[in-house]
């Protein structure tokens, strides 16, 4: 078990937020999904060996506060712009999952320029017309614990027994803030599709073949919009490759954000 | 004390295995259940209870609104309340409804019951509520906006209904240059207001400090006294004492000529209403941002940390106050009971409930109305100088 970075708090124009950062080198922003960042992981500690690794609670998640302005993606967007500054990186490789690669998109639309490189991974953001994506806030707990993994024995593990009130509430604080920006349009913006055009980041998408989440089928619109994009498809994998095959995500990541370098 | 008579107009024809089969009655069950002729006797047959209230000398009747669902067929009060408007002549009409954050305009609430309110020389209630949690699935709209868009629109419709127009509204959901709502309600300096809620803290504070009467629909009784007490407490701190009338209690009666007729007549459609009509998941009750911060964690507090509503079998209802069955004797002596420990001044009995069939629901009525109505009409006087908000 690696131990974790220290928590930092930065005041980013008025918003309290945590992160942690660990490494030297090329910066590399790491957006999280619906989730919340999560705990410190071997796969984090991994990055943090090639990049100076950057991983940021969104405002409204874990231990970063809620403003009340928070009500769309387009305020994130502008959350991190205004991150970036504060850290004085003019430039940075993104990689974003789910909810997290949605935002990583919508800033490299908005300032192409502060991406040097883009990975999306399983992201939502985007919509194919007439798929309803299966709704997370109907299900319980256990459900959407179950839907995330194409392997039921992991998910299993996965579910605890009897979460504490505290991990009940920031369950709720994450999932109030997914719903804040993302319950209707569900999960996408209906204006992103058409300004991919504008990504000039080069950009890797990677997916797990089995997300019953965000299914595959929507990597043709990214790979359709994005001038400069490839898919990486992970085997035997679900909606969260970091959790369930990280070492097949953290090798495609690597030589992505290592190319050219 | 008051008495206004609610109706949920049930389905009352789901399946006996309903709820092992079907994950919720409430938005996904399929509207193909829905047989509109047997919807258009029914409609009429439960119109009839609720125009008969009046005949028993109930004060007022109160109709509903939810959405998608067997577990009521109002989605739209106001259209209720319109057909109730001219078959009635003295009770009170409350709309409870109307769930305001999910309409698309507020002024639209505030013209159709300016309008019943107009059309009935003033008999309208006027419900302002936020719908339960499984509305905001049903309508696609955002709980996270559901108190903000509540209160707003609350605002709106009040200033439209007591401000001479044309006036601007600058809100942060409605901008509006013209606000002059035609017609003005009759009553001043507007339709009472009800606030039928579960409870939540950011209700209580609010209902209270503008002095709306709070009605809590079922809950066991400890819980009901519980909330009132807050709601006693918070008005202490608004400055002033909240009599009787301003506390409601919606409860599920059934009386007949003796406890073991009482139970044997109407136990299984009670059971009805609990079982089938509020199956459901918990996400449908609570999904993200619905429930305030200050509520959420009483609410996990009380919830554990179950998955699944408590299941309550008949016997705990009945001691716990959840309903209340019996002879009249017994049901005036408990209501009597628990008036004096929650010193509520408006009864809102729920005498057909579940699939309770009309000719028990009719002698429930007119059992109360006769036998226990009378003995509990001195209780819960409003204070000396209190006036309907």
């Amino acid at each position: 078990m690696v131990q974790a970075p220290p928590s930092e708090f930065l005041d980013v124009a008025g918003v309290r937020t945590h992160l942690r950062q660990r490494g030297s080198g090329d910066p590399l922003l790491l957006l999280h999904g619906a989730g919340g960042s999560g705990v410190w992981s071997p796969y984090q500690e991994s990055l943090s060996q090639r990049f100076r690794l950057i991983v940021p609670d969104h405002p409204g998640f874990g231990e970063s506060e809620r403003p009340d302005w928070l009500e769309t993606m387009d305020d994130l967007v502008y959350h991190y712009l205004d991150l970036l500054e504060l850290l004085g990186i003019p430039r940075v490789r993104i990689a974003g999952s789910s909810l997290g690669g949605w935002l990583a998109a919508e800033i490299a639309v908005a300032h192409p320029e502060v991406v040097e490189r883009l990975a999306l991974i399983d992201p939502a953001g985007l919509k194919v017309p007439g798929m309803f994506l299966p709704d997370i806030f109907s299900m319980t707990e256990e459900e959407q614990t179950r839907i995330l993994f194409f392997d039921q024995a992991l998910a299993e593990q996965q579910i605890p027994p009897a979460p504490t009130s505290d991990a009940v509430l920031q369950r709720i604080k994450n999932l109030t803030t997914v719903a804040r920006v993302a319950w209707n349009p569900y999960l996408y913006n209906p204006r992103l599709q058409r300004r991919l055009r504008r990504v000039k980041a080069p950009t890797l998408l990677i997916w797990g073949r089995e997300d019953r989440l965000i299914p595959i089928e929507n990597a043709r619109l990214w790979l359709d919009g994005i001038p400069h994009a490839r898919l990486v498809p992970i085997d035997r994998c679900g909606h969260v490759p970091h959790r369930e095959r990280p070492d097949e995500l953290l090798r495609a990541l690597v030589d992505f954000m290592t190319e050219g370098a | 004390m008051e008495f206004h008579l609610f109706h949920l107009m049930p389905w009352p024809y789901l399946p006996d295995d309903f709820e092992r089969h079907n994950p919720s009655a409430w938005v996904t069950y399929s509207n193909a259940n829905y047989d509109p002729v047997k919807g258009h006797e029914l409609y009429n047959r439960y119109l009839d209870e609720l125009e008969y209230a009046e005949e028993l000398g109930f004060d007022g009747v109160c109709v509903n609104e939810h959405h998608q669902t067997a577990y009521g067929q109002m989605p739209a009060p106001n259209i209720i309340a319109a057909t109730l408007a001219r078959r009635t002549k003295r009770i009170t009409i409350a709309i409870l409804g109307n769930a305001i954050p999910l309409r698309d305009h507020p002024l639209r609430v505030a013209e159709e019951v300016a309008m019943l309110d107009v059309i009935t020389g003033g008999r309208i209630i006027s419900g302002f509520v936020r719908g339960i949690g499984a509305e905001y699935f049903a309508f696609g709209v955002n709980p996270v906006d559901s108190r903000d868009r509540f209160l707003e629109a609350c605002d709106l419709i009040l200033r439209a209904w007591t401000e001479p127009g044309p006036f601007t509204y600058d809100g942060k959901y409605y901008q509006l240059r013209y606000v002059n709502v035609w017609p003005r309600p009759i009553q001043k300096p507007h339709p009472r207001i009800f606030v039928p809620s579960t409870g939540s803290v950011e209700t209580i504070e609010w209902a209270s400090q503008n002095r709306y009467p709070f009605i809590r629909v079922y809950e066991v009784a400890a819980v009901v006294k519980q909330l009132f007490e807050e709601y006693r407490a918070a008005a202490q701190r608004w400055g002033y004492e909240a009599g009787p009338e301003l506390l409601g209690w919606m409860v599920p009666i059934y009386v007949a000529e003796t406890e073991q007729a009482a139970r044997a007549e109407a136990e299984r459609h009670v059971m009805y209403l609990f079982q089938k009509l509020q199956h459901r998941p918990l996400s449908y009750l609570s999904p993200p941002g619905y429930t305030g911060e200050a509520s959420l964690a009483r609410a996990i507090e009380r919830m554990g940390r179950r998955k699944e509503m408590p299941y309550r079998s008949f016997d705990e209802m009945q001691d716990q106050g959840m309903i209340i069955f019996g002879s009249p004797e017994t049901v005036r002596q408990r209501l009597e009971a628990f008036q004096k420990e929650m010193r509520f001044g408006i009864l809102v009995p729920l005498l057909q409930f579940g699939s309770l069939p009309h000719d028990l629901t009719v002698k429930n009525m007119e059992l109360f109305a006769r036998e226990v109505m009378p003995h509990l009409r001195p209780l819960g006087q409003p204070a000396a100088a209190a006036v309907h908000a």
